[in-house]
């Protein structure tokens, strides 16, 4: 018995470190941008920051060291040999809470703590301001410095060199750590340039080690720091500035003032015992004279790293109708419904295989997926990779894909304008720009990086969408707590819908109170409509439109998503009016929406569309508008998918729909990421694609000919509601219509609603089902057993909302976008509009705060 | 999803036969014997050599089902019976022709009535189970909630059942012998069982308590077996003679002299009386027992216990009374001092003063009253035979319906009901109490032991989900504390009871419900499942007839090493469900049980027959619509895993079942 324990233990053992494994193979590229914790494993980041919130992870050799910049405060964050990364998180291993680390055996030659990297007078005040908001929020500043003070541009590869590319007050800084190994030492060292401008600025070295100090240059020009337990000493070196503009107090730091453009500086640290103090002063010293690299030159692309095109065969749709048709056969009765339903399937899912065996171990976990300029598909994944298709045909026969870019910080959105790449990652969205047309992204453009940021694992950007006028959105969920309920430290940016001017220059908020909105849609005529996802003060999954430019916003803030969410103080008692709630069991976490765009995909052009995450499943959206209420339901397509999808995009080379998505947290999906294409047949369509209701009972209308038996009896219809407990838990159980206390749990359940009689059109495609008494409802499950003129089955089941029931007399209106339709004008919200006018309600007091204090030196209370 | 099946099937109903009830009218009969009773499902399992009905000879029988499936909407469905025997199948009076493989109906909008006969093979066991199938769900068996009966057609079984069960609880045949003494072994489990030992009671309840109790019991817990012995007083005062019992009683044993339970800790033990159930079995001892309704009155229970007794008692409750009703919930000290210190400080019921009692009298009283046949089985004297009673018309006596016709005779409080089931019981030659019936003794062990106080069953909520008020005044009046990290949840459901009997292996579920220590499988709920040691067997093994189903389970082959590489890989987030995600394994946590805490799956192949784990993967929420666990296959049985087993959703989850297999040993 104790032999077969063991022997089975071993490889649940080696099962358990599955994904840590799959997260170790990747080959990441010469860069990561990640979270980083503390490089001695405390979890520091609760409260007051880590390393960095965004820290970009420089690989140096092959795994031998790292170092981590912050692209919010500009500074090196820290430096370390002995390995590169420490895996951990909800991207790497899944593991709820940690982020990537040092590995444990680093040796750690640097910190600084989260503060500008520069500042004008040398004392490295904090120029950002705390955001004030609550206790609940985090006691220290997020996002970016004051772009007057220091600013993040983006970073160039070039080979495995990584350059980043900053501005420092007026001038414009280039700088790019590098590994060196000079008489068996290893030094790391910083290399900067001067790219345009003169400097007037201090840089930060090194924060004060823990219980340790930092000596002034010796005279070899050589600084030092000294760890508190005394385990070892880093010599530090300049060249290109003289060693008496190295201070050490507080920290060491760098006088850089007067650099003018063209000039060049290389600090080296040289990490060993106590004893080989001398030794390192000289590996250090040497280092650190050696030739400066023209850091310039390598910003103008470098050989390719990736040159492998992954090649992979499409699987057709009508592959997998055989052989569903093969299995169904095989029964020994055979399902003759199911069977027609199969062969009459109007639409059909292809698969796009994505370069699952590539050389890189890529996690191909899609995240974002566009169309670039000859019929080609572009994908971000969770890991960080952005891949671009050869040129799609309907075939799909062959497929080759290539690897574009790395190193984004969770790839969950992606949006080609003007056949340029933006990819939204969780720091910032990168514009992706191939400088020498070697099919790779040589620079990382920091397109916009004002979001804020904390360490909390569940805090995911999601989505990139642009509308017609070129402005940018994505969503951003809240802190959510490791286990599901409740939320760590709030940050003004947590749960919010954000939107960017087409140059990227500014960030508004648009909406605020989603938890974790995995998708959004931007439709044809500007319609903003978000999705979320079940949990803390989110009874189940809805979808949501933002109130358009010009309609009437009831609240006098910007705030025009109903707070769902985490905020504080909690909102009123008034529920929120999604136009549509999905139950648990349709959709347990939302993917993305869009809205049909082309005639070539059947009878559904300028409707929308939604995707489940957690149920691989596809939707169409009915929306009927009663006087300025919205209120809808949801029909899912009777159609299969390999992953969570969530990134639905029409291709507007074939007009079919293409969707992306991922399996990372809790869905049926069993692919790791999938690409799919759901393509119309051109078969007859017979779905409902619209809803009435009013006070005489509910009308839907199919897109063809339903057979006239089964329409026509009402024992094919039933219904049953349910409204939601709105509460801090972890979403709601149904509750009865009426229920008095909802918190009772007798309370939970559906309660029927009797449908009287039927009516079905003369064209047989419309029914009217007489329902007396129709109240608002959250959710109103509409079952029904109908089969199309040719005998097809129609999917069995409308779910919907209603908020409003009209008189019979007064239908609401249908609602359907199509671009030809003039999109309403939008300057309300091009020009600082709603959005930045509400902003300033807390924007004044803060930019007031940021402008006040921005290099005065005089703000030592806010260090 | 059955919940609200159920409450789309009342509304259904409800206008169209207000006379149905849930459930199906069976049928049974054995050499021209016939026996009719109301059952939850149409399935039954009989093993060789046993009797269908405890009212009928073992031997070959026929069954016939007769009542209503109930249909959300008119539906194209398929129906196919599992059986060893043969069977014949109507739906709304058209004949289905084959059954083994399933034959297709359209079923109506609300109620469509069926016939299913079956007649048993002439040998071995015999078992039947309804399946269907429809669009959007494969085979499984047709549930509870969607059954109705008349039942008018089970009137008189069902009260035979009532009288037979009664002359059980109420021990008759402790004072009254049957003509032919039972033997042992073969009889209803019922009638073996012993009331309260009377050992040491001084230890532990205190005398003028146990007067009142003798005096009059029904006040202090209506409906109990036992009997008031001596008449009423005119003043209501104690009998003298229940003084002198009580006297006696106490003088056996004494108090403990430990410290009684804290009251400061009445708060927190209020909240343990809350979140473990005991509420909804038992009103707060603040209520008087004239208001409990249908929960068990405490009122009583300060008057009764010893403070230090009542703490052994809540920790061991079958000490001294084996066949108790109440569980052992394996309270900590610390637990059962606060529960004990929650009850004796709220208990609204004081014992008024008793007259002084004489212990030499009480201890023969004790004899001639037959306070021992029932307390320590002593036989049964000079009483008259059960017979002999029935054959002078059982109206007089304990059964009597007025204190006129009882005389001397102790006084039970038999309602109607119960005297015209017991004189109904009397006509039958009462063979029946010689032999039992599994999925019959369950029925009545779920009622007896009031299994659906906690847990939800075939469609109908549990009576502790309807206490909110007083579950949330409880937790409220203890001290407030944050929660611990990773404390488990005090509202989180329990698994409901309908598909238990298919779910749960029977030697599984026997050690689980009789309290063998083992890993909670719930691990993430406050409530534990507390034990039910004496019952344990007989539920289990009731449970799985209803359902159709042995005690035992086919054996299975070994898995081949290829089967278990891809179990493997198909518990694993690469290449397969990902179910490591919710579900530890073994020793290995899961990887991310984000709001979805989910059982170990090392333990799965103990605990689950075969044929419910294949069912359960195929669509979780068919069982429980609440379920978070999520749905992989689709309506043609294909997973998207297309490149194992050619997507064989059925061979896949095979797989892992076989891996899981060698897991758990």
């Amino acid at each position: 018995m104790h032999r077969i324990v063991v022997c089975l233990l071993i490889p649940l053992v080696a099962a358990a470190q599955d994904d840590a494994a799959r997260a170790e193979r990747m080959d990441y590229g010469p860069f990561l941008s990640t979270t980083v914790e503390n490089p001695r494993e405390e979890n520091s980041t609760k409260g007051k920051g880590g390393v960095a919130d965004k820290g970009i992870v420089v690989r140096h050799g092959k795994r031998e060291g790292a170092t981590v910049f912050d692209s919010d405060t500009l500074r090196m964050a820290a430096a370390w040999t002995g390995g590169w990364l420490r895996l951990k998180g909800v991207a790497f291993d899944g593991a709820h809470g940690p982020n990537p680390g040092a590995p444990a055996n680093a040796q750690v030659f640097y910190e600084t703590h989260p503060a500008p990297g520069w500042c004008p007078s040398g004392t490295f005040v904090e120029s950002r301001v705390m955001p004030v908001l609550g206790p609940e929020y985090a006691q220290r500043p997020l996002g970016p410095l004051p772009k007057s003070h220091a600013r993040y541009l983006g970073l160039f590869l070039h080979g495995e060199r990584v350059i980043f590319h900053y501005s420092v007050g007026s001038a414009e800084v280039l700088e790019s750590p590098d590994l060196f190994t000079i008489e068996t030492r290893s030094v790391l060292v910083r290399e900067l340039e001067v790219r345009s401008g003169t400097v007037e600025a201090w840089m930060n070295l090194a924060d004060l080690p823990t219980g340790g100090k930092v000596e002034a240059p010796d005279a070899q020009g050589v600084a030092y720091i000294l760890p508190g337990d005394g385990s070892a000493v880093i010599a530090v070196a300049v060249s290109g500035l003289p060693a008496a503009r190295l201070q050490a107090t507080q920290r060491l730091a760098l006088d850089v003032r007067g650099l003018a453009t063209g000039s060049r500086l290389r600090l080296a640290y040289a990490r060993g015992a106590v004893a080989d103090r001398a030794a390192l002063a000289k590996a250090a010293r040497a280092a650190a004279d050696k030739p400066a690299t023209d850091l310039r030159a390598l910003t103008q692309g470098g050989p390719p790293r990736w040159p492998a095109q992954v090649e992979v065969k499409g699987i057709l749709g009508e592959v997998e109708q055989e052989k569903a048709l093969a299995r169904l056969r095989k029964a020994s009765k055979p399902d003759a419904s199911r069977m027609l339903e199969v062969t009459a399937a109007p639409y059909v899912v292809d698969t796009l295989p994505v370069p699952d065996d590539n050389p890189y171990g890529s996690w191909m976990r899609l995240g974002g997926l566009d169309f670039m300029s000859g019929n080609r598909a572009v994908f971000s994944t969770w890991n960080g990779d952005v891949w671009i298709s050869s040129p799609l045909d309907a075939s799909l026969a062959k497929i080759s894909w290539r690897r574009f870019a790395t190193g984004i910080h969770h790839g969950l959105g992606l949006k080609v304008v003007n056949d340029v790449i933006y990819v939204l990652g969780r720091d910032q969205i990168t514009r992706l720009r191939d400088l020498n047309q070697d099919g790779e992204a040589d620079a990382y453009e920091c397109f916009n990086n004002d979001v804020m940021i904390t360490s909390n694992f569940h805090e995911f950007a999601f989505e990139l969408q642009v509308d017609a006028q070129g402005n940018f959105y994505f969503l951003k969920g809240g802190p959510v707590s490791p286990g599901g309920r409740g939320w760590d430290e709030l940050s003004p940016h947590h749960g919010c819908i954000f939107r960017l001017p087409p140059d990227g220059s500014r960030l508004d908020i648009i909406a605020t109170g989603v938890r974790a909105p995995n998708g959004m849609s931007v439709g044809p005529n500007g319609e903003i409509v978000s999705g979320d996802n079940e949990g803390t003060w989110v009874p189940t999954s809805y979808l949501n439109l933002l109130p358009q430019p010009g309609y009437a916003i009831t609240e006098p803030s910007f705030v025009v998503v109903p707070d769902l969410s985490h905020r504080q103080p909690k909102p009123d008692k008034v529920l929120p009016r999604p136009f549509c709630w999905i139950p648990h069991d349709v959709d347990n976490s939302n993917g993305g929406q869009t809205w049909v765009t082309d005639n070539r995909w059947g009878p559904f052009n300028g409707r929308l569309l939604a995707t489940s995450y957690g149920k691989s499943s596809l939707f169409l959206v009915l929306q009927e508008r009663v006087g300025e209420v919205l209120q809808g339901g949801v029909i899912k397509f009777p159609l299969r998918f390999s992953t969570g999808i969530m990134r639905p995009r029409f291709s507007p080379y074939d007009g079919q729909l293409y969707i992306a998505g991922l399996k990372g947290w809790q869905s049926n999906a069993v692919r790791d990421g999938g690409l799919q294409r759901v393509r119309y047949t051109g078969k007859s369509v017979t779905l409902p694609y619209k809803l009435s209701v009013t006070d005489a009972g509910i009308t839907l209308a199919f897109t063809g000919p339903l057979d006239a038996a089964s329409a026509s009896d009402v024992q094919n219809y039933s219904i049953e509601q349910n409204n939601y407990l709105w509460s801090a838990a972890y979403g709601s159980p149904e509750i009865k219509v009426g229920a008095q206390d909802a918190t009772d749990k007798a309370a939970h359940g559906t309660t029927p609603v009797a449908i009287t009689s039927v009516k079905l059109s003369a064209d047989r495609k419309q029914v009217f089902l007489a329902v007396s008494g129709l109240k608002p409802v959250m959710t109103s499950r509409l079952k029904i057993n109908l089969k199309a003129e040719d005998g097809s089955r129609v999917p069995d089941e409308v779910i919907h909302t209603i908020h409003a029931v009209p008189p019979a007399a007064q239908p609401g209106e249908d609602v359907v976008s199509l671009a030809a339709k003039k999109a309403p004008k939008q300057a309300g919200w091009q020009g600082g509009g709603v959005a930045v006018l509400g902003l300033l309600a807390i924007g004044y007091y803060l930019f007031r705060r940021r402008f006040g204090c921005c290099g005065c030196g005089k703000c030592a209370h806010r260090s | 999803m059955l919940r609200r099946l159920t409450l789309i099937l009342l509304l259904l109903v409800a206008p169209l036969s207000a006379a149905l009830e849930q459930g199906v009218a069976l049928r049974l009969e054995v050499a021209g014997k016939h026996d009719v009773r109301r059952d939850r499902l149409v399935a039954l399992h009989v093993p060789a050599g046993q009797p269908a009905s405890p009212f009928l000879p073992a031997g070959a029988f026929t069954a016939r089902w007769e009542g209503a499936l109930v249909s959300e909407v008119r539906q194209e469905v398929r129906f196919r019976v599992f059986m060893t025997g043969k069977a014949t199948l109507q739906i709304n009076g058209k004949a289905l022709n084959d059954l083994a493989e399933g034959s297709d109906v359209v079923l109506n909008q609300g109620v469509n009535n069926f016939v299913l006969t079956f007649t048993s093979p002439t040998s071995g066991d015999a078992t039947l189970r309804l399946e269907w199938a429809g669009r959007g769900f494969a085979w499984e068996p047709f549930p509870p909630e969607a059954l109705r009966h008349d039942p008018a057609l089970v009137a008189t079984g069902e009260t035979l059942r009532h009288g037979r069960t009664l002359v059980a609880q109420m021990a008759c045949m402790r004072c009254h012998q049957p003509a032919t003494p039972l033997a042992a072994g073969a009889v209803m489990p019922e009638l073996t069982t012993l009331a309260p030992l009377l050992v040491n009671v001084g230890e532990r309840h205190r005398a003028d308590f146990i007067a009142h109790w003798i005096q009059n019991p029904h006040a202090h817990r209506p409906g109990t077996a036992m009997p008031k012995v001596f008449p009423a007083t005119k003043d209501g005062t104690v009998d003298p003679r229940a003084a002198d019992l009580a006297a006696f009683l106490t003088s056996q044993g004494k108090p403990a002299e430990t410290a009684a339970p804290n009251p400061k800790l009445a708060a927190e033990g209020g909240v343990i009386f809350a979140n473990q159930g005991c509420i909804a079995c038992h009103t707060q001892p603040k209520v008087p027992a004239s208001e409990a309704k249908d929960r068990i009155p405490l009122a009583h229970v300060a008057a009764k216990w010893h403070g230090p007794a009542l703490v052994a008692y809540l920790r061991d409750p079958a000490q001294h009374h084996p066949s108790t009703r109440m569980p052992n919930y394996a309270l900590s000290v610390e637990e059962a001092e606060r529960l004990a210190a929650y009850l004796l400080a709220e208990a609204s019921w004081r014992a008024p003063a008793i007259p002084p009692g004489d212990a030499a009298r009480g201890a023969a009283l004790l004899v001639s009253e037959g306070c021992i046949n029932c307390h320590a089985g002593a036989p049964v004297g000079n009483h008259p035979s059960l017979a002999a009673t029935i054959a002078k018309g059982w109206t007089r006596g304990c059964v009597a319906d007025d204190t006129a016709g009882r005389g001397k005779a102790p006084n039970y409080e038999f309602t109607a009901d119960q005297l015209k089931a017991l004189r109904a019981f009397a006509q039958t030659d009462l063979s029946s109490l010689r032999q039992d019936v599994p999925a019959e003794r369950a029925r009545r062990a779920v009622a007896e032991l009031n299994c659906v106080a906690c847990h939800a069953a075939d469609g109908v909520s549990s009576k502790w989900t309807g206490l909110k008020s007083e579950v949330s005044a409880l937790r409220a009046a203890a001290p407030p504390r944050a929660p611990l990290p990773g404390e488990p949840l005090v509202d989180g459901p329990l698994p409901a009871l309908t598909w238990l009997g298919e779910k749960l292996k029977v030697e599984w579920s026997t050690a689980f419900i009789a309290g063998v220590p083992q890993p909670k499988p719930r691990y993430w709920l406050a409530a534990r499942m507390p034990a039910f040691a004496h019952h344990a067997s007989d539920l289990a093994l009731g449970l799985s007839h209803q359902h159709g189903f042995p005690a035992t389970e086919p054996a299975e082959p070994a898995p081949n090493s290829e089967r278990l590489v891809i179990g493997k890989q198909l518990l694993e987030s690469a290449g397969g469900f990902n179910c490591v995600q919710c579900h530890p394994v073994g020793g290995r946590a899961a990887t991310a049980p984000f709001e979805a805490p989910s059982t170990n799956l090392a333990t799965a192949t103990a605990r689950l027959r075969r044929l419910y784990y294949d069912r359960w993967m195929l669509a979780p929420t068919r069982i429980d619509g609440a379920s978070k666990m999520p749905i992989y296959a689709d309506e043609d049985g294909l997973t998207q895993l297309t490149e194992i087993e050619d997507g064989d959703a059925a061979s896949q989850f095979g797989a892992i079942w076989e891996y899981l297999r060698k897991v758990g040993e």
